[in-house]
């Protein structure tokens, strides 16, 4: 007997003529992700995903192997299973007892059901006649165990592929699509809390990301760039492979500080952020771009605020927390583990600039005028553009 | 890494470069002598010796008894033993504790730890530049007042208090009152005698005159007995368990010696470099003033400055690109004043005021030529940040 993981993929299984893009690139993203254990052996079988250890004196390595396949955007369920090659209805049902003995002890009383597929059509039994034969045999041997066929505690499944497949127990996935399958976009991450959910939401979806952080040395300290990078790092958990572009954005901000009104800084300092993502991200193949905006949350996130912000930008400009209570978002934070880095306090650019009453409800107009006492704007964009320090993070470290 | 050739390291009130006497003596320690004191054979008696040298070698710094002293992990755990010490072995005569404004955080938070214990925390009276008043200590001190705890030097002003006379008092108001001096900032580099003075607790640590983090020296009075926190195999005659830094303790040694011998060049090449500093950067740049004592009176390596319309964590960011390493001495996500830094808070300075000021701590290294270079810097960066005063986040 050995063991196996089976991979249950959720959405991509109903997609059309892509169906095997997207499977192609998910078991890629599998194989990636286990990468630094091994490498491991994945098929392609009817709609799951299966994976095997690499070689015979492999043992243990499951619970390893299912921890980091669940964080893979795509899979909605991993099953631990045993796998035999003895297709008999005798040896079936000794294995199948012997795995409810190996995980249930057998003497708890429980409720359960067997259900059972073929692949082999040319088996003997159908399923149905399968499952309720093993069903019988179940009961014999565990008197406490109780047949619900409709709300079993416990679901005894059987899979006759070749070989014979038994799990019961599924560990919930990540769920999403797999990165990359959707193309790319630029994630403006500041360091706070918000953006990496932002970025880890929109990755989760397909998207390969690439991130923009604004720098005001000497006005913010290095470390808040080392936290942004840690932050980065922690995504890369996730969406693979990520350049992060630091900025040199002080004196943007001397400039806008010096010439627009004050109470406008954030609004104008916003705008030119986006347009320095977009550049950036043309760059990198992008085709969008991602903030952690919320609506409301602070005077940059009122409706007149992001409507200002939103006029230059030319590519779709991804919002997924813009619904979402701060509360919500801190949740999503801890699970994927960015939230502790969040809160460290080193200021950004953002909160350092900013005036004692800012404005909330922006008109266009008006903060259009104020950019024309910027003539050398677009020179200054140009020029932090190429200026950017490019850091490059994967699975969780930074790489040359 | 080699320093880099034109650093200006002026952050020695936080941490010194450890000397290269200092660094010779660990490696020995480290490739050769590298045995457990408490075996019993020939190579933990030659790890013994080392840390027995170094005893001996704080003990002549304090003209005190090695048996008095005792190796640590840092000033840290040296004030905390003797503070929360003291409170618990006298627990019985009293609880009146008697302290400064704007001590460091090493003697406050016990302090405040043990008033939620129901202990009574009071401050003596300073002047209006941080330094005890006397008068008002003899009149504070109390029956039940079991404890006097304060800094030698503080770590930020630089203000230096006179434990000297406070210990006198003390002989002949209160003999039975413990007094406690940390003396982190100021050990090895000038004088304190506690036997002498009648100081009962001292507390010091390697890494501010040259030695290594992770090593400090507690004094305590010969016939003194407080409780032991940290129980264990029985180092240091019982009190501190734990096998020792042998390579720490014996870098402090080395430091103590070195810093102990040569104190009055360094002296006196600090307090050059501290007032040629004050008098260059107030000729050429307006808005500036010292806090704390009057530049001539502190401590030699300590000059704490206000630069007015400039935030001094922006300027120690804008300095660090010219390799000068100053400190703010604030705590960038608190806007409380006596958090962001309790000494200048105890001055009565508002946050704005403590958000414009720098910490600049010399050490035996610092050159008349790197003061210029710091001028020099100065009077390019100081104007141009004028000119940009985020008023946001006061």
């Amino acid at each position: 007997m050995e063991k196996g993981l089976l991979i249950k993929y959720g959405e991509i299984a109903i997609k059309g003529n892509n169906r095997r893009l997207f499977e192609n690139r998910l078991a890629l993203n599998i194989k990636e992700c286990l990468q630094p254990m091994g490498e491991f052996w994945i098929a392609k079988e009817q709609g799951r995903l299966f994976v095997e250890a690499p070689g015979e004196d492999w043992t243990d390595w499951t619970e390893e192997a299912a921890a980091r396949i669940s964080k893979v955007f795509g899979v909605v369920g991993i099953c631990v299973v045993d796998v035999f090659s003895e297709d008999s209805f005798e040896a079936i049902s000794a294995n199948v007892n012997r795995y409810i003995q190996e995980h249930y002890g057998g003497d708890a009383a429980t409720t359960f059901k067997v259900e059972v597929k073929r692949a082999n059509k040319q088996y003997p039994m159908t399923s149905m006649e399968l499952a309720s034969a093993l069903g019988a045999t179940i009961l014999e041997a565990y008197p406490a165990w109780q047949v619900d066929v409709h709300k079993p505690k416990t679901v005894i499944w059987v899979e006759l592929r070749g070989r014979v497949y038994v799990y019961s127990k599924v560990i919930p996935g990540v769920g999403g699509m797999p990165t990359g399958t959707a193309g790319k976009a630029a994630l403006l991450l500041s360091g706070g809390i918000d953006s990496p959910v932002a970025g880890w939401m929109m990755a989760k979806r397909g998207l390969e990301l690439c991130a923009v952080y604004f720098h005001a040395h000497p006005y913010t300290t290095d470390r808040a760039k080392e936290k942004v990078v840690d932050l980065a790092r922690k995504l890369s958990l996730y969406a693979g492979k990520m350049r992060v572009y630091v900025v040199p954005f002080t004196e943007i901000q001397l400039s806008i500080y010096e010439k627009c009104p004050h109470e406008q800084l954030t609004i104008i300092m916003r705008r030119i952020m986006m347009q320095i993502a977009e550049k950036i991200a043309r760059k990198e193949g992008a085709l969008a771009l991602i903030t952690g905006e919320s609506l409301g949350q602070v005077a940059s996130q009122t409706l007149q605020s992001l409507y200002c912000t939103n006029e230059v930008c030319e590519m779709p400009v991804f919002r997924p927390v813009i619904g979402f209570d701060k509360q919500d978002i801190v949740t999503i934070a801890n699970s994927i583990d960015t939230y502790e880095t969040s809160i460290l306090p080193y200021e950004d650019c953002c909160t350092i600039f900013v005036a004692k009453h800012p404005e909330t409800k922006p008109k266009l107009e008006a903060i259009q005028k104020s950019e024309s006492r910027l003539p050398d704007m677009a020179q200054q964009i140009e020029k932090a553009v190429d200026g950017c320090e490019v850091i490059t993070v994967y699975r969780g470290e930074r790489i040359e | 890494m080699e320093t880099a050739l034109n650093e200006i390291y002026l952050d020695n009130g936080a941490t010194t470069k450890p000397s290269k006497g200092v660094v010779a003596k660990m490696r020995e320690v480290l490739e050769a002598a590298y045995g457990n004191p408490s075996s019993l054979h020939r190579k933990g008696q030659e790890a013994e010796r080392y840390v027995k040298e170094a005893r001996e070698t704080l003990a002549q710094v304090l003209q005190a008894d090695p048996v008095s002293v005792y190796f640590t992990s840092g000033g840290t755990e040296c004030s905390n033993t003797a503070i929360l010490g003291a409170a618990s072995s006298s627990e019985r005569r009293g609880k009146h504790i008697l302290t400064l404004r704007g001590e460091h955080p090493a003697t406050s938070e016990p302090l405040k730890y043990l008033q939620e214990q129901g202990w009574e925390i009071e401050y003596i009276g300073t002047d209006e530049q941080g330094r005890a008043d006397l008068e008002d200590f003899r009149c504070k001190l109390r029956e039940d007042t079991v404890l006097v705890t304060c800094l030698q030097v503080n770590n930020e002003t630089g203000v230096i208090q006179p434990v000297q006379e406070m210990g006198g008092i003390l002989r002949e108001c209160a003999p039975h009152t413990l007094f406690h001096v940390d003396a982190v900032q100021s050990f090895a580099k000038m004088e304190i005698f506690p036997r002498k003075w009648n100081i009962d607790l001292l507390s010091s640590s390697a890494h501010k005159i040259h030695g290594p983090k992770g090593v400090g020296g507690l004094y305590i009075r010969r016939d003194l007995h407080i409780p032991s926190f940290i129980r264990g195999g029985g180092q240091e005659r019982q009190f501190r368990s734990g096998t020792e830094n042998v390579p720490g303790i014996a870098g402090f040694g080395q430091a103590a010696k070195e810093a102990w011998d040569e104190r009055r060049r360094r002296q006196e090449s600090m307090q050059c470099c501290k007032l040629y500093l004050y008098e260059q950067l107030r000729k050429s740049i307006d808005g500036i003033t010292h806090n704390g004592p009057e530049p001539r009176e502190g401590a030699a390596h300590i000059l704490n400055l206000r630069i007015k319309g400039v935030r001094s964590e922006v300027l120690l960011h804008a300095l660090e690109d010219y390799g000068i390493y100053v400190s703010s001495g604030s705590a960038c996500a608190s806007n409380k004043p006596d958090v962001k830094s309790p000494a200048l808070g105890a001055l009565g300075m508002s946050a704005e005021a403590i958000d414009e000021s720098v910490r600049v701590s010399f050490s035996k290294d610092s050159t008349l030529d790197e003061m210029d270079r710091v001028v020099k810097a100065c009077t390019e960066i100081i104007p141009m940040l004028r000119r940009f005063t985020p008023k946001g986040r006061r």
